[in-house]
C-alpha cells in the first residue's frame, strides 16, 4: 500500500471545514504548495498580494484568493503574518510600520495620515503610501518540513 | 495602482479588526452576506440536499392533504436549513464575524452573527418563498421571539426563492405592501415603521421600527437569495 505523507500544514487545511461554495480551501492549499516548496524562506521574506497571486490558479477568483491569504494569517493557523510598510521620505523607501494598531485605527476611522510624517492623506494617497504584505511566521518555518 | 491595495474592499474588510460603530459592522456584514448570496446563486448545483425535489413533488401528489402539508413543511424546513448553513459557512470565512446556524438568542435563530468582540449582533431569519404570508412567519419569529432590541443589535429577513416565476423586485414590492398592512395593526409590533431603499440595489429593503421591548429603533434588512435555475422560466 502506498501511503504518501503530507505536510503538517496541508493536513491541517485538508481537515478543516470550509465552504463548499467558495474556492478558499483550494486557494489555501495552492499557497501552501508554494510556501513549502520555496527554497529560501526566512522571517524577512515579504510577500505582496501580487507575488502570491502568481502561485494561485486563475480559475480561483481574486476574492477567494484574498480570503485564502487571510485564512493562512489567522492566529490559530499561524502560517503568515500581516505587516504594513509606509513611504518614508527621509530614506526614499518603504519602511516597516511597527505599530500595527496605528494602521488598523486609521482603517477603522477612515482618516488617513502618513505614519512617519503625520501628513494628512487622501484615500488615494494612502493607498500609494501605505502597503500591506505578509511574512512567514517562525511557527511555520519551524514546522514546514514536518510530514504526517 | 495595483488591484490589491490596502483599501481594496475585501482586503480592508479582512484587515479591519474593530468596527467603528454598528453601521460599520452592518456595512461589512452586508458585503459578506451579499458575497454568500452571489456564490450560492451562481452555482449550478444550488440545492445540494434536495436535488431530486421534482420527483418528490410528483410523489406528493399521491398523498392526502394532511400528509402532503406535513411533507411540504419538512421540505421547506430542510431546504431553509441547507441554504442557511451554506450562508453561515461562507460568512465564517471572514474572521471578523462569529456566525452560527441555529445559535441561541431567545430561541434558535437561523443565522446568528456576532462581531468578533461580541459588541455587535445580527439575527437572520430565513423562509423559502411561498408568498408574503409565509414570509410573515419568519418576521414574527424574528420580531416577537428572538430579537431583544438591544443596543447594537439588528436583524434580517432572508427570502429563499426557489420555485416562482415572479421577479425578485416584485417579491420585495409585495413583501413591502404586506409590511405596510401588518404595521397598521399594533398587535404586529411594527410601531413607527419606516422604509429605506438602497438606490444602487432596489432588490433590498430596509426597515426601522420601534422595538416593542427596548423602545429603541430596530433595523431589519429584507432580501432574497435566488436559487432558481433555468427550469423555472418555463
Amino acid at each position: 500500500m502506498n501511503i504518501q505523507s503530507r505536510s503538517y500544514f496541508h493536513t491541517l487545511i485538508i481537515n478543516t471545514k470550509f465552504s463548499t461554495d467558495t474556492d478558499v480551501k483550494k486557494g489555501c492549499l495552492e499557497l501552501l504548495d508554494f510556501l513549502i516548496e520555496q527554497p529560501s524562506l526566512d522571517l524577512e521574506t515579504s510577500f505582496y498580494f501580487e507575488e502570491l497571486r502568481k502561485h494561485v490558479s486563475l480559475e480561483i477568483e481574486d476574492d477567494d484568493f484574498i480570503y485564502s491569504v487571510f485564512y493562512l494569517a489567522r492566529p490559530e493557523v499561524n502560517i503568515l503574518k500581516q505587516e504594513f510598510s509606509a513611504w518614508k521620505e527621509s530614506v526614499h523607501d518603504f519602511v516597516l510600520v511597527e505599530d500595527k494598531n496605528f494602521i488598523l485605527e486609521m482603517l477603522r476611522d477612515k482618516e488617513y495620515v502618513n505614519p512617519f510624517s503625520g501628513e494628512e492623506l487622501s484615500s488615494e494617497e494612502f493607498e500609494e503610501q501605505v502597503l500591506t504584505f505578509f511574512t512567514p511566521t517562525s511557527y511555520f518555518l519551524d514546522k514546514r518540513n514536518v510530514r504526517i | 495602482m495595483s488591484g490589491f491595495s490596502l483599501l481594496q474592499g475585501t482586503i480592508q474588510s479582512l484587515t479591519q479588526k474593530e468596527f467603528s460603530d454598528h453601521d460599520d459592522f452592518l456595512f461589512n456584514l452586508y458585503k459578506v452576506i451579499d458575497r454568500a448570496c452571489k456564490k450560492i446563486s451562481s452555482r449550478s448545483k444550488k440545492i445540494s440536499k434536495l436535488e431530486n425535489i421534482e420527483k418528490i413533488y410528483k410523489i406528493l401528489e399521491k398523498l392526502d392533504q394532511d400528509d402532503k402539508k406535513e411533507v411540504l413543511n419538512f421540505i421547506s424546513k430542510t431546504l431553509e436549513d441547507d441554504i442557511s448553513i451554506r450562508i453561515v459557512d461562507i460568512i465564517s470565512e471572514n474572521c471578523n464575524f462569529r456566525v452560527s446556524h441555529e445559535g441561541y438568542h431567545n430561541g434558535r435563530v437561523d443565522i446568528l452573527v456576532d462581531s468578533w468582540d461580541y459588541e455587535h449582533k445580527w439575527l437572520g431569519e430565513a423562509k423559502i418563498y411561498n408568498g408574503p404570508s409565509y414570509t410573515e412567519l419568519g418576521l414574527k419569529q424574528l420580531v416577537y421571539d428572538y430579537s431583544k432590541g438591544e443596543f447594537n443589535e439588528s436583524g434580517g429577513i432572508l427570502i429563499y426563492v426557489d420555485s416562482t416565476t415572479l421577479g425578485i423586485l416584485e417579491i420585495i414590492k409585495n413583501w413591502e405592501r404586506k409590511l405596510v398592512q401588518l404595521s397598521e395593526n399594533p398587535e404586529h409590533k411594527l410601531e413607527n415603521i419606516e422604509f429605506e431603499y438602497d438606490i444602487k440595489n432596489p432588490r433590498v429593503l430596509f426597515t426601522r421600527h420601534t422595538h416593542h421591548l427596548s423602545k429603541d429603533q430596530y433595523r431589519i434588512r429584507h432580501f432574497c437569495v435566488d436559487l432558481r435555475d433555468n427550469s423555472h422560466t418555463e
